[in-house]
């Protein structure tokens, strides 16, 4: 019955004329101007190789490269030491509790990431938090270098990189049948050799992408090197960004392109020994399916048995402590900012002096902060009404067509996931400078649909591919054309999914820092701009506008939430 | 049925998925206002089918016609022809009362007419006062109502029935067919129901079309169905039966204990017996019996089952009422299958019968075929170890720029091929006139056949040669091959070969 499989069909031109809006956005604001940076590259300032030849010789630039690797590696493995049992934990607790532990990962992960950089700000200062704390109660007696150097990076990208891996594994978790720890436990295999045999190999996949996944947004990292780190933590992209600013665009390009082979590299390299892009790219679990390793001979031995011995014992308590450290981890400093912003006083003293409202009056007293804040919603509802416009018909098109040009336009659509931000931020300066639009709040929103778009896609193709044909086929059937069940049926059944597109396309727009940085120039400043030109001198004004950042991404995140929820009207 | 009045003609309809095809000549007239069931197992076809009579798939070749209208690219909502899914596919964001009226809005009825309709489907499916729920909060068998009166509301010609009640419990679905023929009595309306339940089948229909590998195998009314097969596979599919091989040596009609007698004339090979029928000890004047030994017995409250296995080897049922208890049932006991002689039906094919598609031509598509015999064996064509087939679409074949990849999806092994171990070395027929196809066209068959990674240590002994059986080519292989990963390369490297043609 390979009929039943088969999605109702559309005609090929109804199919290319839902692609080619989405298509040929990208190829004009996106695939060109990448392909322009590579240009620019070997062309400016002179027709040669010679910023690569820079960058091959002078120790400075391979040790910036050095730097990038050796932190991004280090974060990844932490987001997976501490992300996997979080993940476990989350996946095994009763359902309702899971939710509430689930919540724990999103809110931060919904949060600002300028927000969660000036929380650890606030924390790890010399007169932050911690160190008050610690020097009030006497553990210490001058502040500890917690900030601006290494220590800082790698907590606040783990902190920001974390949610990500979670959110992977836990997505991969959740298709794997509990039972077989059950199976193993019968088969005599103590809990945690029946973990390591019967669980994890399954798993393996969502490991790889998790990794894959932090991996590639570490080293195109920008924002925390250079708020919680000192100069020897300057990475690559803080170099590229650095390098526009002084008008090196040829360099720029040159590391650009560095950047970007390095990151295919990667990709390429892994999803060849490990597989694991389907589980990103799915868009849904189904990619993750267990892969038949080289290794399929049993590779029991002394390293292993030790390591059994080491951890049965523990292996029951161990998901529980570490994701409820981790938990506390992530949320905690996502607070931090509130009682920060309520005090009366420039710094954090401990205990609090007292409540004031100073630093919200500070903040919509400013002219430039308000400007920035309405800035940034005009840029992320022009962002959300031209992803959606773009990515409902195109999702339409690639899940209805399923194979050839289709399937070939999404892995071009999703591509902007993997491709280092600051890459696509200076392709679009470049490109944007060339036709004026730098400093507009259309040139701003079209650079955010680069990037929304693929979310939008992924997120619209899960839902249509769960779509039930047959509920277009009884459409069909009781009279409504194509175009009438796709308004009808179609389109009001993914709804909920078209909401999710919608609030994820905001959020990339609102939080979205770099090409704001890059492409925004004074007049189309947006609120994250704004929040990065100040943190050179913090004041708890930046507390009140991260607090009211947090309520405004809860309360659309809660809009939309209802929206999803919400009956259908009653005629 | 004797006046014909059909509603809905169907004539040598043919579907092909790339190259599997559901639909193999589909020959069929739908009463006005009848109850036809289509029966078979899955992937038999009959959904296939029922997805062409509503208009959601295209025929390859043949014809739909409705009242003489040609629906044949007729989308489907412009066929008037209602349907029941499997799963119901209320749409979710509507209530019931909007699902039911979906139709009719489509259809541009007024307001009142719509909600007079509306109310009376309701009462028809007795869901008088749900109008305003919405299809999450209804059970699967109000869902299942409301489906019903969705696809009832404007009025079809035909209504069709994908498996609907398949995903309710076993009560239910009874209660549902008292409920389904009451409808059907009351509107008039021809119903076409597809399942694979032969008991759902019988109890409801006026008709069962029995169909087995896109073909219908038998169409008659379920009493004629049940009590004379005549079809292998319907005496194996509806109901249960004990089938016995007349040409058995060992049946001997002048032994009181072990004697067939049919009429062994003209081709009928197999005799049926319903378990009902038969019984177990003495034989009386006039009976067929058959020593038997028991193998199990099943109680089951109304009856008792009894597996048996027949001298002769096959295997036997006999249903027995729970009452006689007098008889040991013990397994391993030693009886005598007995059956009065009129009880016996012959078949009037064998139990392979299903599958001749092998040598019916699909219209649109040529096929091709890889035999394959032992080393040296100069076997005539009928006796060669295994067979891959394939389809080819001319127009494909026609195509030299397309790649590999196109031609595999399209070239499919003949399942039987895919289940026999080959011994090494073997030839490999390519083709029986090979020889027209021109030596460049060999060699290009024999590289495809090649490049397979998975052939990689199979080596070639020779150039192809012909004979009259056809064009041979011997290939080792380095251990025993499975057959599929034979009739995988040999079909894809005939793929190459039709290309070069």
């Amino acid at each position: 019955m390979r009929g039943a499989a088969r999605p109702p069909g559309r005609s090929r031109l109804a199919i290319a004329l839902l692609l080619v809006p989405a298509v040929a956005f990208l190829v004009v604001f996106y695939a060109v101007p990448l392909w322009d940076v590579i240009l620019l590259s070997v062309t400016e300032p002179t027709v040669s190789l010679d910023n690569f030849a820079e960058i091959a010789e002078k120790g400075f630039y391979h040790s910036i490269l050095l730097t990038t690797f050796e932190i991004s590696l280090v974060v990844a493995g932490l987001c997976l030491l501490l992300g996997y049992p979080t993940a476990l934990l989350i996946v095994h607790l009763p359902a309702n509790l899971g939710r509430i532990a689930l919540l724990f990962v999103v809110v931060p992960f919904f949060t600002s990431l300028l927000v969660r950089n000036f929380s650890w700000i606030f924390l790890l200062g010399n007169r932050g938090v911690v160190n008050s704390l610690l020097l009030y109660l006497g553990l210490i007696d001058e502040p500890l270098a917690l900030m601006y150097n290494r220590f800082g990076v790698l907590v606040g990208m783990t902190h920001v990189l974390l949610p990500y891996a979670i959110l992977v594994i836990v997505s991969v978790l959740r298709t794997i049948d509990p039972r077989v720890l059950l199976a193993a436990g019968s088969l005599a295999a103590p809990p945690f050799t029946a973990f390591r045999r019967a669980y994890f190999p399954l798993s393996l996949q969502g490991v790889v992408a998790a990794f894959l996944l932090v991996f590639l947004i570490s080293i195109a990292f920008f924002v925390t090197p250079a708020m919680l780190g000192s100069p020897k933590e300057i990475m690559i992209a803080n170099m590229i960004s650095s390098k526009v600013g002084f008008l090196e665009w040829g360099f720029a390009a040159a590391l650009s392109v560095v950047l970007l082979v390095t990151s295919f590299l990667l990709i390429f390299l892994i999803q060849r020994f490990f597989g694991g892009l389907g589980v990103l790219t799915a868009g849904s679990a189904d990619g993750n399916r267990p892969r038949r390793f080289r290794r399929s001979k049993s590779h029991e031995g002394k390293l292993t048995g030790a390591l059994d011995r080491i951890m049965n014992p523990l292996w029951p308590y161990l998901p529980p402590i570490v994701g409820v450290a981790v938990l506390a981890f992530l949320f905690l400093p996502v607070l931090i900012v509130i009682p920060i912003s309520l005090s009366p006083q420039e710094y954090f003293v401990f205990p609090p002096s007292g409540l004031s409202l100073r630093w919200y009056e500070a903040y919509f007293d400013s002219r430039s902060w308000t400007t920035a804040t309405v800035n940034s919603i005009q840029v992320a509802g022009m962002t959300v009404v031209m992803t959606l416009l773009l990515a409902v018909p195109v999702s339409l098109a690639i899940v209805k067509s399923g194979r050839g040009v289709a399937a070939m336009a999404y892995a071009f659509i999703i591509s902007p996931i993997v491709m280092p931000g600051i890459i696509i931020a200076i392709a679009v300066f470049f490109f944007f400078a060339r036709l004026g639009l730098n400093g507009t709040t259309w040139g701003l929103s079209i650079g955010h649909t680069i990037g929304a778009l693929p979310l939008a896609t992924v997120v619209l193709c899960a839902a249509l591919r769960n779509f039930d044909n047959n509920l277009e086929r009884a459409s069909m059937s009781l009279g409504a054309g194509p175009f009438a069940t796709t308004l009808k049926v179609t389109l009001p059944v993914i709804k909920p999914a078209i909401f999710t597109a919608a609030f994820l396309a905001f959020l990339h727009s609102f939080d979205e820092i770099l090409i704001a940085l890059l492409v925004s120039g004074v007049r189309a400043r947006t609120l994250p701009k704004k929040m990065w030109e100040s943190f050179q001198d913090v004041d708890p004004t930046i507390a009140a506008v991260s607090t009211l950042l947090i309520l405004f991404t809860g309360a659309l995140w809660l809009t939309s939430y209802l929206f999803r929820g919400r009956r259908p009207g009653r005629r | 049925m004797n006046t014909s009045d059909p509603v809905l003609q169907i004539e040598q309809l043919h579907k092909t998925f790339g190259a599997v095809a559901a639909l193999r000549g589909i020959d069929l007239a739908i009463e006005r206002g009848e109850f036809l069931t289509l029966l078979g197992p899955s992937g038999s076809g009959k959904s296939t089918l029922l997805m062409l009579i509503a208009g959601f798939e295209q025929p390859s070749a043949g014809r739909i016609r409705m009242d003489d209208q040609d629906l044949v690219g007729v989308p489907a909502y412009k066929r008037q022809i209602g349907v029941v899914f499997q799963n119901y596919a209320l749409f979710p964001h509507l209530t019931v009362t909007e699902n039911i009226a979906f139709s009719l809005r489509n259809l541009r009825w007024s307001t009142p007419a719509i909600a007079e309709r509306v109310s009376e489907m309701l009462q028809l499916v007795r869901m008088e006062g749900y109008g305003d729920r919405l299809p999450e909060e209804l059970s699967g068998g109000q869902q299942q109502r409301v489906a019903m009166a969705r696809a009832l509301a404007f009025k079809p010609k035909i209504l069709l029935l994908d498996e609907p009640l398949g995903a309710l419990d076993r009560k239910l679905r009874e209660h549902m067919h008292v409920e389904l023929r009451k409808i059907h009595r009351q509107l008039e309306t021809t119903l076409v129901y597809v399942t694979h339940d032969q008991e759902e089948a019988m109890v409801m229909s006026d008709r069962i079309a029995v169909m087995n590998e896109g073909r219908i195998v038998r169409l008659d009314t379920p009493r004629a169905l049940y009590e004379d097969p005549q079809a292998h596979f319907v005496a194996g599919f509806i109901g249960e039966a004990t089938i016995i091989k007349l040409t058995d040596p060992s049946a001997r009609p002048d032994d009181p204990d072990h004697r067939v007698s049919a009429d062994p004339t003209g081709k009928a090979a197999y005799l049926a017996v319903r378990p009902e029928k038969a019984r177990l000890g003495r034989p009386g004047e006039g009976d067929n019996a058959i020593p038997a030994t028991i193998e199990e017995t099943l109680y089951a409250g109304d009856v008792t089952k009894v597996i048996l296995r027949l001298a002769t080897g096959e295997p036997a049922i006999v249903k027995l009422s729970s009452d006689d208890g007098e008889m040991s049932l013990e397994p391993g006991t030693r009886t005598t299958f007995v059956w009065r002689r009129e009880d016996g039906r012959l078949l009037h094919d064998g139990p392979r019968s299903g599958r001749d598609h092998l040598t019916q031509p699909c219209p649109s598509a040529v096929r091709i075929q890889a035999c394959a015999r032992g080393a040296g064996e100069k076997m005539p064509q009928a006796h060669s170890l295994l067979c891959g087939s394939a389809w080819v679409k001319p127009w494909r074949a026609r195509t030299r720029t397309l790649g590999d990849k196109k031609w595999r999806r399209d070239l499919q092994p003949d399942e039987e091929a895919m289940s026999q171990d080959v011994p090494s070395p073997i030839d490999l027929r390519l083709m029986k006139d090979a020889s027209a196809w021109g030596r460049q066209g060999r060699a290009a068959a024999w590289q495809g056949y090649h490049a397979q990674p998975h052939r990689r240590g199979s080596r070639a002994s020779g150039d192809p040669h012909t004979e009259d059986s056809g064009t041979w080519i011997r290939a080792r292989f380095p251990g025993a091959a499975h057959g599929s990963a034979f009739a995988r390369s040999a079909i894809h490297g005939l793929g190459l070969f039709a290309r070069d043609a």
